[in-house]
């Protein structure tokens, strides 16, 4: 018997305790309006023959005593009934009571059970709960517990990711000092030996402070990195000129556009405030800048513009250089990423810059994409919400 | 590894005319929970075949789909669709706004319909991280391409499922709106740690996947 038909039986029993006090009070009346009627009758009857008053007095009493009698047995009757009615609805609502006792305790087993599996380091959900789950009902407890074993098991995986991400940097990072210093190494070694003309050494030397400045420069990006990858750095928006930032980044890499003879035009209807890092706005946009003035032949030009959507803006860097293959694109945001033609053509570089935007426009609640032209070069848009 | 869906040989075939047109090819996939999975493929490929057995609107010819490890194929209509309510958001190319609803009515209908309560602070965070704050009392006529596909991003995050499966989202819009709506639909997605499944046919956006799956003539063919 389930807890639907129980209610019925509940309801049906309700009805009849109704029905029997309805009925009660009918013979209550009843044997009022009966006694009444025979004390009127008994005193007309006396009224008009006044000397059968005894007589009539009896006759009348018997027969109203046969009426109590006989209302007094049916109502012991309904009575019984009522009272057996009573009895089975107790046993009934105690059997549910007992019932909803074991499901409450089943549950809690239930829950305990998947708070142990937790507990252990399991954050599958137990059989129990798929079953309960089947069952399809509505249960907030069972969903949420379901929901913080995801949870639990997504921190989990993501520590590890965190984890692995922080050995494979110090592995880029040994492999990416490696190179410059063991070239650096082979030349001091060099310019040790004593059978070395004066320009020969000379032009060793000048090699190793290339080699020293380029360290350098690769030093100070690697820590940038690993900085901003651990949340060392708060970017910190903050409503200013977007003119003002994306002209710093020009400014920046200006003088090396210029020696390549590259046209930098940047094309603004209107200033737009935009809650942003100036300071790390700048860092992402002159790494992309940068970037376009590394891959693009001499005497070529890159456009950067600007669009305000509702709530957005995006920043557009197109440029004519080699462009991106298509395999590529997914991956040139990538750490240490550089593609084989890019590796080809343009020897420096550790494949940190296009990364570092990334993730400084990302930290902003932006995002970045490439698009690639059919004929030559590249144009990437980076999107930044409004508030 | 956690996977959120799992799709096993699923099989999908259609009749037109004389030719069988095999939608769906046995297909075997996995869909990590917590990650923007982009499908691409060229139209007729069977993607979108594929994302709607996957959210429980078309029943294959054979094959299993498991999501949050449970068969949802094993369910009966009824049961199949109580699951979609509560655990899949679906956006589609057409944004399907009412007309005659403002954007809150809209974002809040199918709660409604569920017979949900409305957690008034929960919806409103939602249209604060999609941009639509103080559009919450527009009409949709009033909204541009890209709000009304964000009023309808909105709705569906609304039932707080723990997938959403968005086809073609911004198949309606220019490449600039485009970017918009998916940098918002992005970043709403990875704060509420939900798994997001999108088909899209531009290079561009499916950039910002976490996970790129080609789809050719109903074959799962390159994952990256």
């Amino acid at each position: 018997m389930d807890w639907k038909s129980g209610k019925k039986i509940r309801k049906f029993g309700l009805i009849g305790i109704v029905f029997v006090l309805l009925l009660g009070c009918g013979m209550y009346g009843f044997v009022n309006i009966e006694t009444a009627n025979r004390n009127t009758h008994l005193e007309e009857m006396v009224k008009i023959y006044p000397e059968m008053e005894w007589v009539l007095t009896e006759t009348f009493d018997y027969y109203h005593a046969q009426m109590l009698k006989e209302v007094g047995v049916f109502g012991l009757f309904v009575a019984g009934l009522a009272g057996i009615l009573l009895c089975v609805l107790y046993f009934i609502w105690k059997n549910e009571w007992k019932r909803e006792q074991a499901d409450v305790k089943e549950e809690l087993a239930g829950i305990c059970e998947q708070l142990e599996w937790f507990r252990k380091g399991n954050y599958e959900i137990t059989p129990y709960m798929l079953r309960a789950d089947e069952k399809d009902e509505e249960n907030r407890i069972k969903d949420i517990l379901k929901d913080l074993g995801d949870y639990f098991s997504a921190l989990k995986e993501q520590m590890a990711v965190e984890e692995n991400n922080t050995k494979a940097l110090i592995t880029d990072i040994s492999h990416q000092l490696k190179t410059p210093l063991a070239s650096l190494r082979v030349s001091y070694e060099l310019t040790k030996t004593k059978n070395l003309t004066d320009v020969e050494r000379e032009e060793f030397l000048e090699k190793e402070e290339q080699e020293i400045y380029k360290l350098e420069i690769l030093l100070e990006e690697l820590v940038k990195m690993s900085r901003l990858e651990h949340h060392m750095i708060q970017i910190k928006p903050k409503a200013a000129s977007i003119k003002k930032t994306i002209t710093e980044a020009v400014s920046q890499v200006f003088m090396k556009a210029y020696d390549k003879n590259i046209e930098i035009s940047v094309e603004m209807e209107e200033d737009v405030v935009l809650a942003h890092d100036s300071k790390w706005t700048v860092e992402a946009l002159a790494n992309m800048i940068d970037n376009a003035v590394k891959y693009s032949e001499p005497q070529t030009a890159i456009e950067i513009r600007m669009h305000q959507l509702p709530n957005s803006l995006i920043i557009e860097i197109e440029d004519e250089g080699q462009g991106i293959a298509e395999e590529e694109v997914h991956k040139i945001f990538q750490r240490f990423y550089r593609g084989k033609e890019a590796r080809r053509t343009v020897k420096e570089g550790a494949g940190v810059g296009l990364y570092l935007a990334r993730r400084i426009i990302e930290q902003q609640g932006g995002s970045i994409v490439v698009k690639r032209k059919l004929g030559q070069g590249s144009i990437f848009k980076i999107v930044m919400p409004i508030k | 590894m956690h996977k959120i869906v799992e799709i096993k040989d699923l099989v999908k075939y259609y009749q037109t005319g004389e030719n069988v047109v095999k939608a769906v090819d046995h297909t075997n996939l996995v869909i990590e929970r917590g990650k923007f999975t982009a499908i691409v493929g060229r139209s007729g490929s069977g993607k979108s075949t594929l994302l709607h057995i996957m959210g429980g609107l078309d029943r294959p010819d054979s094959g299993e789909v498991w999501i949050n490890g449970k068969n949802i194929l094993e369910l009966k209509d009824n049961a199949l669709a109580k699951f979609r309510r509560r655990k899949i958001g679906f956006v589609f190319q057409d944004f399907n706004l009412i007309p005659s609803l403002n954007v809150w009515e809209n974002v809040v209908l199918p709660l409604g319909l569920d017979g949900r309560k409305v957690n008034e602070q929960e919806i409103m965070q939602i249209l604060e991280k999609i941009g639509l704050a103080d559009k919450r009392d527009a009409m949709p006529s009033t909204l541009s391409g890209g709000q009304k596909q964000r009023t309808a991003i909105a709705r569906a995050l609304a039932g707080a499922p723990s997938i959403i499966l968005a086809d073609e989202p911004t198949g309606n819009l220019d490449s600039q709106t485009e970017l918009e709506v998916m940098n918002f639909f992005k970043r709403c997605v990875s704060d509420m740690g939900q798994t997001l499944v999108m088909i899209t046919h531009d290079e561009t956006i499916a950039q910002m996947a976490d996970e790129v799956i080609l789809i050719e003539d109903g074959k799962v063919e390159v994952r990256s």
